[in-house]
């Protein structure tokens, strides 16, 4: 880093001046700047972070039912979450909505962004319709498509059944349901995956497939080995954030099964447990338990998104 | 041909994107009985639902938490995110670790986060405030805030910074005269993904508020009682929890593909 | 004038007479408005209020309120499914924030430490005392009133809204000498609304249709159900299948009492669990009739099925539905018309809201004056009148409501009370009315018969896991024990 001109200029200070500079410059000195700019942040993680953190710590040891003072357990809360079937179920189905969303959103988002990457008469409306969707709120949502997939009187069968199919209960066959809360997600989400690789595909260097262009390549190989290596850090980008924000689903369900038919993901089983239920000691259990997963599913990715930024520089 | 196909796939897209938020507007103007007809295109509008909304629900009012929460909290996410995001880019403060510590905080299940912080609220009488709300999406938007912006200022080449300390600026008239007028269009699109983020939070407005700050996501699920669903009057209230944000996105939408660029594309 | 015209005359004046005395009579006992004396606090009320529309019913009479005792009351709407777990935390944590909280009656139990008994409150703020109390809750219904009380038998809310579930079905279709027929041909028996969930069966699998089919003798254009029900994960589920199970004699678990009738705790027979599984087993085996999407199904499905002509049978519906469904008669196709009978066995769950006052609210007394008068003879009026369901037995057997005109959307009214009345006996044994526990096994209920319906457990394993949860939830939440 660059402190040597600084430096300089602090020897160059007169002495008495040094050492009695006030708080603020010593804030703002070089050497310690940069946690100074960090203060109000780590303020907010300390009372916002910290303070549940530290609750849910304590509170995953203890009977913890509101009516009475809590008591102690020991791993008890822990023991018995991991042995509970409704828990890993749910589990299970978390983990298929984050691959399943995550992949459509990947390959179909490239997909329409590849397609969408051309100069054309109106592409900035086309554009700004096809962000829309990303700025509908997920509750908003849920209530808008279960009016259209209601089985009788929602557009969605009309539609079915006009090109002959019988009316499907989009929101309560088990095997169904979970597939449409992912449909939703990603109708909603597919926006984002499309306009981050949009925009990486702008910003990808002409002169490289000029070049390829010029040594013949064909398209799927200037693909495979220009197009895709270089777009890796935004696939990272869209792959972290939404498998975190993917693992946090439960708005959605408010509005459609509330957990029904099938579609009881890790959130709503917190949701369940802990709000419901008020089942503190088990609800904070579970927090914790989701949460070292997250971070730990997140360690990996944000390290992948380091280097493929390490790799893109 | 190719033209066509073209267009055609752009029809395919754009009706999957735009048809539910358009048919959604048009079943607000559709009285009780039309509703449950979805096809019957010919029918007489009504603006009974938005009647209802506005003069016996208090959604104006709604909207109005609403935005006084959004804007405020961004403005708070903006004073904790910007200087972090700086810190973070520039000297990689914490080695990474605290900027990874800092998005862990999205990771933590709310519903669970909530528990803690209905308790301390009570005791701060915090409860069904604004300023309560404001500090719930402070910390709920925190983390997304600072993660962008530290891309962004990534982007700002730190040789400037060197030209202008060699010119004898200090750190702080730096980052105000040199950073600051770089940073600013990245920082209005992390602004508009914050109010965006915050616009459309329901868990939160829902266990933290009750009459005097409830917001729009908390009156629109009060359409689904245990003997009726008022789709009408949801029609409505579907369609200006939206809008703003729809607005927002329409007008911003330059900024908001530029930020998810996530700096690759650059000026 | 004529000997017989002056004994008319006499009899229509005495009827007369009779009628308005008795009027007169009920208007002096009934509590009104202006019985409402002077009230020193003036603190602000917040009263929550449900969510869907019923709202518009109850806020006139919330403002009349305002009115008269100059106390500002603020209504937060909300929806049901989210209603325990925000009144709950409110109450648990002690907040004061709802100085009413509106108490489904199986939460009674749970929140008493938390509420007023109507005893107190009355001791204190009402001029004539506990008897004035216990004067105005003669006019509801008796098994409503134990349903708002604890299982000790003290009662904490003015019940207003009722649900009382009953068999709906095509009067039209049970009536048409063909189907007739056909039905006594084919099972030996009357088609008439089921007396037992076994001949319920034997309808659902009869009406049960392909497309090309005849109903009542024309060629059905869609495919027919026999009946459709409220399968989802939502509460109405477990109030199905309970009636399925209080109907053939079962229990969740049955409460124990000693001999001074002191609750011991709670039991779950070895009957009590061939029960269980029968009603389970029988629970799914009329899901094959019914139509597709009953699975994540609550009411609105139910009626919107009915409405479109998709069924035959709702057995186990709400009767504040009852009015829409006959409404939409014409839509369904010629001639169609609703009938109503009491559900097979006539033993559903027939639960109900109260308003009971907190005890960390801030006006005390003005929310006792305000629940009480949500409980009165008027706003219940205007309950009905407005297609809800009262829970005062004055209101509902008004001669008035029992015109012939009024049957389309009072048609309800006889059903329920033949339900009240013979259900009332087993209320006080129920584990909804006994458990401490019930908010959180309530959830669990659901849960349990959302699964069994969709198949992802056997009704075998239901009942053992029924056997094991409900033992842990009511050891850790409840205060009484399960008794082995």
């Amino acid at each position: 880093m660059l402190n040597q001109g600084d430096e300089a200029r602090i020897e160059r200070l007169p002495g008495e001046f040094r050492e009695r500079r006030p708080a603020w410059q010593v804030l703002t000195s070089e050497k310690y700047i940069k946690w100074f700019l960090v203060i109000p942040l780590l303020v907010v993680l300390g009372v916002f972070a910290f303070y549940p953190l530290f609750y849910c710590l304590y509170m995953s040891f203890h009977e913890a039912i509101l009516i009475r003072p809590p008591e102690f357990l020991g791993l008890d809360n822990y023991r018995k979450i991991l042995h509970n079937r409704l828990f890993w179920n749910s589990v299970g189905r978390s983990a298929s909505t984050v691959v399943v969303c995550v992949g459509i959103e990947i390959t179909l988002g490239l997909g329409i962004a590849l397609f969408l990457n051309r100069e054309f008469r109106g592409q900035n409306i086309v554009r700004g319709l096809c962000l829309l969707p990303l700025m509908v709120s997920p509750l908003a949502m849920s209530l808008m498509w279960k009016y259209f997939l209601e089985p009788q009187f929602g557009i969605v069968n009309v539609m079915l059944s006009w090109i002959g199919f019988s009316q499907v209960a989009f929101l309560s066959e088990s095997g169904v349901a979970l597939y449409t809360i992912m449909f939703m997600e990603i109708w909603k989400w597919l926006p984002f995956s499309i306009f981050v690789f949009l925009a990486a595909l702008r910003g990808l260097p002409k002169d490289a497939f000029e070049a390829a262009r010029v040594d013949g390549a064909s398209p799927w190989f200037t693909f495979k080995k220009l197009t895709l290596p270089m777009l890796k850090p935004f696939m990272m980008i869209v792959i972290l954030l939404r498998v975190m924000w993917l693992i946090r689903l439960s708005d959605p369900l408010f509005g459609t099964t509330q957990g029904g038919a099938g579609t009881e993901v890790l959130d709503w089983y917190i949701y369940r447990i802990a709000f419901i239920r008020f089942d503190i000691g088990e609800g904070t259990t579970l927090a914790l338990i989701a949460l070292l997963m997250t971070i730990i599913i997140g360690a990996v990715l944000f390290r992948q998104l380091i280097k493929a930024l390490g790799a893109a520089r | 041909m190719r033209r066509v196909i073209f267009w055609i796939g752009v029809a395919i897209i754009l009706f999957v994107f735009i048809f539910p938020i358009a048919w959604i507007f048009v079943t607000s103007f559709k009285g009780r009985t039309d509703i449950m007809v979805p096809t019957r295109l010919l029918f007489v509008p009504t603006l009974e639902n938005y009647v209802y909304e506005f003069w016996k629900m208090p959604l104006l009012k709604e909207m109005k938490n609403s935005a006084i929460v959004s804007v405020i909290s961004t403005i708070f996410v903006m004073a904790v995110s910007l200087p972090a995001g700086y810190s973070f880019a520039r000297f990689n403060t914490g080695e990474g670790h605290l900027l990874f510590f800092t998005l862990t905080t999205r990771m933590f299940p709310p519903v669970v986060a909530a528990i803690p912080f209905f308790f301390l609220f009570r005791d701060l009488g915090l409860l069904d405030t604004h300023l309560g709300l404001i500090l719930l999406y402070l910390y709920f938007n925190m983390s997304f805030a600072t993660f962008l912006l530290y891309g962004f200022f990534r982007e700002i080449p730190e040789e400037l910074e060197h030209a202008a300390m060699v010119d004898g600026y200090g750190r702080l008239s730096i980052f105000r005269k040199i950073i600051f007028p770089l940073i600013v269009p990245g920082a209005a699109i992390t602004a508009v993904f914050c109010l965006i983020f915050a616009w459309n939070e329901f868990f939160f407005g829902y266990i933290f508020t009750r009459t005097v700050a409830r917001t729009v996501s908390f009156g629109l699920i009060s359409h689904w009682g245990s003997v009726v669903v008022q789709w009408g009057p949801m029609a409505v209230g579907v369609i200006f929890a939206i809008l703003p944000t729809l607005i927002a996105g329409w007008f911003m939408q330059r900024f908001i593909v530029r930020g998810l660029s996530f700096g690759a594309i650059k000026g | 004038m004529k000997k017989s015209a002056v004994v008319a005359l006499a009899v229509v004046m005495g009827a007369l007479l009779v009628l308005t005395t008795g009027q007169v009579f009920s208007a002096q006992k009934a509590f009104n408005l202006d019985d409402i004396p002077e009230i020193e606090n003036k603190t602000p009320l917040t009263l929550p209020l449900e969510a869907g529309g019923e709202e518009d019913t109850l806020i006139p009479f919330v403002k009349q309120f305002e009115e008269k005792t100059g106390i500002p009351v603020n209504t937060e709407v909300m929806l049901f499914a989210v209603m325990y777990g925000k009144e709950n935390i409110e109450l648990v944590g002690g907040t004061g924030a709802y100085d009413i909280v509106i108490v489904e009656a199986s939460w009674t139990n749970e929140w008493a430490p938390y509420l007023f008994s109507l005893e107190e409150l009355a001791e204190k703020y009402e001029p004539e005392g506990v008897e004035a109390v216990r004067r105005d809750l003669v006019y509801l219904d008796a098994g409503l009133r134990r349903m708002a009380s604890t299982r000790e038998g003290v009662i904490y809310g003015w019940p207003y809204e009722c649900y009382t579930l009953m068999n709906m079905h095509r009067a039209d279709v049970f009536e048409h000498p063909r189907e007739r027929a056909n039905f006594r041909r084919r099972y030996g028996y009357e088609l008439a609304p089921a007396k037992i969930w076994d001949q319920l069966r034997d309808q659902a699998e009869f009406f049960t249709r392909k497309k090309g089919d005849k109903l009542k003798g024309e060629v059905l254009t869609h495919d027919l159900y026999g009946l459709a029900l409220m399968a989802g994960r939502f509460p109405h589920v477990q109030d199905q299948i309970g009636a399925i199970l209080w109907g053939m004699g079962g229990h969740w678990a049955k409460i124990v009492r000693d001999e001074n009738g002191k609750p011991l705790g709670f039991r779950i027979s070895e009957q009590d669990k061939t029960l269980l599984k029968a009603t389970f087993e029988t629970y799914v085996d009329l899901l094959q009739f019914a139509s597709p999407g009953s699975l994540n199904a609550f009411w609105d499905f139910v009626m919107a099925q009915f409405s479109a002509g998709n069924i035959i049978i709702a057995p186990a519906l709400y009767d504040s539905c009852y009015p829409w469904m006959s409404a939409w008669g014409p839509d369904v196709g010629p001639g169609a018309r609703i009938g109503g009978a009491p559900t097979p066995m006539t033993q559903p769950y027939c639960g109900n809201f109260h308003f009971a006052v907190a005890r960390d609210g801030k006006n005390p007394e003005g929310a006792y004056w305000l629940a009480k008068w949500m409980g009165s003879y008027e706003v219940h009026k205007a309950w009905i009148e407005a297609g809800f369901i009262p829970s005062r037995r004055d209101v509902v057997e008004e001669p008035m409501y029992r015109k012939p005109e009024l049957h389309e959307k009072l048609g309800w009214i006889p059903t329920m009370l033949e339900t009240w009345d013979y259900q009332y006996p087993f209320v006080n044994n129920y584990l909804h009315f006994n458990s401490a526990a019930f908010g959180k096994i309530y959830d669990f209920m659901t849960e349990l018969c959302h699964d069994v319906a969709r198949g992802a457990l056997t009704p075998q394993e239901g009942v053992d896991e029924w056997v094991k949860t409900f033992t842990e939830l009511q050891t850790k939440f409840g205060q009484l024990p399960v008794l082995k």
